[in-house]
């Protein structure tokens, strides 16, 4: 029997869960939505950046919260090396070689994973761990509040640069025509390599917030991948507004599901929902005029 | 000496080449039209001048300098701006937006306020739209702001693919005026259409291409009163 009070305490936790899953998927689709390319690796780069604020800890005695700091450039840098390295190169081959060099890469960086830091899960065991913030009748633990609130606030950050910086009008321009915006004398290289950027970036967010959350092991990433995805899809690759909606209706519907039925059950949530979502709305929840 | 010279330009698609030595010549501030069937390889030549495709063959000139392998926004950034055919807005994006995103770089950056302005002053519509998406105009409206983008470049040279098409006369009459009173003040236009009678009264020379070959050039009056060749090209 599910009382108010578990349910409560699903949905809380549900929309925590969310935001957490909307930074990820954010970073997802605007590299989709700038460059047309689907990252099958972005969940590694989570699994690093976890890794990273792991360290940070477990070496130096650094809080996730300032870690964000470290780690965060540090993404960006990798997302630079990212492009310039693996992706120009990859741009002009057709969308399924593209896919093989992403998945390739997200493959690769598990492996490397693996033999680097062995399979053990490790977490970082924070004192604050056991305070907790009483949200009606629901309880948030003070680690999962500050990374889903450091979500939020990076999402809004994100909305405000590209709506009102010129920085983020080309990012917009380059998503819905390149051409167009080529003939603008936007030169889609720099637009690219700040695209990846920005998307691997802000994962350096995440990864440390979460790594005092949930367990950090070489496979952490790819739930997230997948995730991301059911996110991006049914929020309409490349859709902003769209992500934010679809990761609070994944973490929500994962959340109740485990209330009312198992955890096993859970699991499979996300992708039902695609499916309805798919069947529903094949363009994507928030409607969008295709713009090529 | 012109500002842009063309030379034997091979350029195409895929394995067939559509143009077959192509060349063209419009000096400063001339006013050229470049008309031709559906076809005949019009919106290709285009593309070689911005640099959308890449020439197979050929040059092509601008300014005294050789751009034939220079990127596409770095020629937009040397001063050669075009309304593409079908418009390539972002939709998505206000018409404020659209001014905006070609304004980025250099001068045309340092100059945003002054040129949206001018902008505003030649379509006072755009003004009343300016927060407007630009993908819910109408299509005369958006036609305006496509080439209010390109002027946003502080261009030297405007091109024009097919500026009317689909729009009502008085809508083109419009934006042909604005044309007029932008070559007034020393901007070249090169005008490619399919609406003939139109193009060869608002250019000084024109260029006529069919098969992705240049058939016939000359002042744009003497094609108009020349009834064989509007016979034997012009489709009439």
């Amino acid at each position: 029997m599910v009382t108010f009070d578990i349910f409560a305490q699903a949905v809380v936790s549900g929309l925590a869960n969310g935001a957490i899953y909307a930074l990820v998927a954010v970073g997802l689709t605007l590299v989709f939505g700038v460059m047309r390319i689907i990252n099958f690796a972005h969940g590694e780069f989570l699994m690093i950046a976890m890794y990273a604020g792991y360290f940070a800890w477990a070496l130096a005695g650094i809080d996730p919260v300032l870690a964000i700091f470290i780690v965060t450039p540090l993404l960006m840098l990798i997302g630079v090396l990212l492009y310039d390295g693996i992706i120009r190169r990859a741009l002009a081959a057709p969308e399924i070689n593209q896919m093989a060099v992403t998945l390739g890469l997200s493959l690769l960086l598990q492996n490397l994973a693996l033999m680097t830091f062995k399979g053990d899960n490790l977490l970082i065991p924070l004192a604050r761990a056991t305070e907790s913030i009483a949200i009606g009748p629901a309880l948030l633990q003070l680690p999962q509040a500050i990374a889903a609130l450091a979500s939020l606030l990076l999402i809004a950050a994100l909305w405000l640069v590209l709506r009102l910086t010129d920085f983020g009008i080309m990012m917009r321009a380059v998503a819905q025509s390149r051409d167009g915006a080529v003939l603008c004398g936007i030169g889609l290289g720099a637009v690219y390599r700040w695209a990846l950027c920005i998307g691997i970036g802000t994962l350096g967010i995440t990864g440390p917030l979460l790594a005092s959350t949930l367990y950090v092991n070489p496979h952490v990433g790819a739930l997230f991948t997948l995730k991301a995805f059911v996110i991006v899809i049914a929020g309409g690759l490349g859709n902003f507004g769209g992500a934010l909606l679809g990761a609070l209706l994944v973490g929500l519907a994962e959340s109740i599901a485990g209330a009312w039925f198992s955890a096993s059950i859970a699991a499979a949530v996300p992708f039902a929902l695609l499916i309805v979502a798919m069947l529903w709305r094949p363009e994507g929840l928030i409607a969008r005029r295709v713009a090529r | 000496m012109p500002d842009l010279n063309i030379a034997a330009i091979a350029a195409g698609y895929g394995a067939a080449d559509v143009l077959h030595g192509v060349g063209l010549d419009l000096p400063a501030g001339g006013r050229v039209a470049l008309v031709g069937s559906n076809g005949a390889g019009k919106t290709t030549l285009v593309k070689t001048i911005n640099g959308l495709i890449a020439a197979r063959a050929g040059a092509v000139r601008w300014d005294g300098q050789e751009i034939t392998r220079t990127r596409p926004h770095d020629r937009t950034r040397l001063g050669i701006a075009t309304v593409a055919e079908g418009r390539l807005l972002f939709p998505d994006c206000t018409v404020e937006e659209n001014l905006v995103a070609a304004s980025t770089h250099g001068a045309a950056k340092a100059r945003r306020e002054e040129t949206k302005a001018e902008v505003f002053d030649l379509f006072p519509r755009l003004r009343e739209r300016a927060r407007q998406r630009a993908g819910t105009l109408s299509g005369g409206e958006q036609q305006m702001v496509a080439i209010g983008r390109a002027l946003m470049t502080r261009p030297r040279l405007l091109i024009l693919d097919e500026p009317s098409i689909g729009l009502a006369p008085k809508v083109v009459a419009e934006i042909f005026a604005v044309l007029a009173a932008l070559s007034a003040r020393g901007m070249s236009l090169l005008l490619v259409e399919q609406n003939i009678q139109l193009s060869l009264r608002s250019v000084d020379y024109a260029y006529v291409l069919q098969q992705g070959r240049l058939v016939l050039e000359g002042p744009a009056a003497d094609l108009l009163a020349d009834r064989q060749v509007r016979a034997a090209y012009l489709g009439q």
